[in-house]
């Protein structure tokens, strides 16, 4: 899995700014990358969790069908157990509402949600996740793996995109 | 023309191999020749290379980069695009860094043999 993870106000990290508010977490993203055999294409799965303006924080799970944003499907579901994507767009149109999630699909939920609890702690004062992971390396608030797709998260706020964080 | 290689397949990578070559073709259409080339001949284990020949195809506007990189990240394999035409290449390194690496000028008439 790749990681994407921005700090607000170029934290460290270290647990810092687990005292602090809802802003502190700039953006959290993950994104796996899956071969579909019977299909013969990728799908690429990311979630992005980001400050939302408002004093709140959303999340998107997207699943998208293929590797050329241009012509991929991409689904959208909008909170973290979520049973269903919200939004199916292609070319930035709306062309499906309301889509379960399949088994797989549900698999791939699971593995976010457990990879995103080694990163991040959910605050249920702040009704919120901050960052809270002393083992990486935050330079300058920022963290990112090798092969993380920018590109398609960039392509994303194009599509959906309910976070006050641009790219 | 352009020639497509991935490299490096180990050995006994035979079912890579042919996802590689049912990705390609179900992507880019049926390809004019696919060539499976062993880096030694003479070696039965040797690691090989797989290129797919199109003639329809050609470096400037290809569509299907980003296709290509995927699957080269995802099976860490090395794909170049090589046109036979104005003998310019681009290569991905699914090792270095996240971009299409452009050369022109090169000669590599073993894609052709």
């Amino acid at each position: 899995m790749n990681y994407l993870i921005q700090l607000a106000n170029n934290e460290t990290g270290g647990g810092s700014v687990l005292n602090s508010s809802v802003r502190s977490l700039r953006i959290f993203s993950s994104h796996k990358c899956i071969y579909d055999v019977e299909a013969k294409m990728f799908i690429h799965f990311l979630v992005v969790i980001s400050y939302s303006g408002g004093g709140c924080q959303d999340e998107c799970l997207y699943k998208i069908y293929g590797s050329n944003l241009e012509k991929s499907t991409i689904q959208i579901s909008t909170s973290a157990g979520d049973s269903f994507f919200h939004y199916t767009f292609r070319n930035q149109n709306i062309v499906q509402l309301e889509t379960e999630l399949n088994h797989f699909d549900k698999q791939i939920q699971g593995e976010f949600l457990e990879s995103i609890s080694k990163y991040l702690l959910y605050d249920d004062e702040l009704d919120c996740f901050l960052f809270n992971n002393t083992s990486i390396n935050i330079t300058n608030g920022f963290f990112v793996t090798d092969k993380f797709p920018l590109k398609t998260l960039k392509y994303l706020k194009n599509v959906y995109w309910p976070f006050s964080t641009h790219w | 023309m352009i020639t497509i290689d991935f490299n490096t397949f180990w050995s006994e990578q035979n079912l890579l191999k042919e996802t590689c070559i049912d990705f390609i073709q179900n992507i880019l259409g049926p390809s004019d020749r696919v060539t499976i080339k062993k880096d030694d001949e003479s070696d039965s284990e040797s690691s090989f290379s797989v290129y797919f020949n199109y003639s329809q195809y050609q470096l400037k506007g290809f569509g299907f980069f980003d296709e290509l990189m995927d699957f080269a990240i995802h099976n860490e394999l090395y794909v170049i695009v090589y046109d036979h035409d104005t003998k310019s290449r681009k290569g991905y390194w699914y090792d270095e860094d996240d971009e299409w690496v452009e050369l022109e000028n090169v000669e590599m008439a073993n894609y052709t043999k």
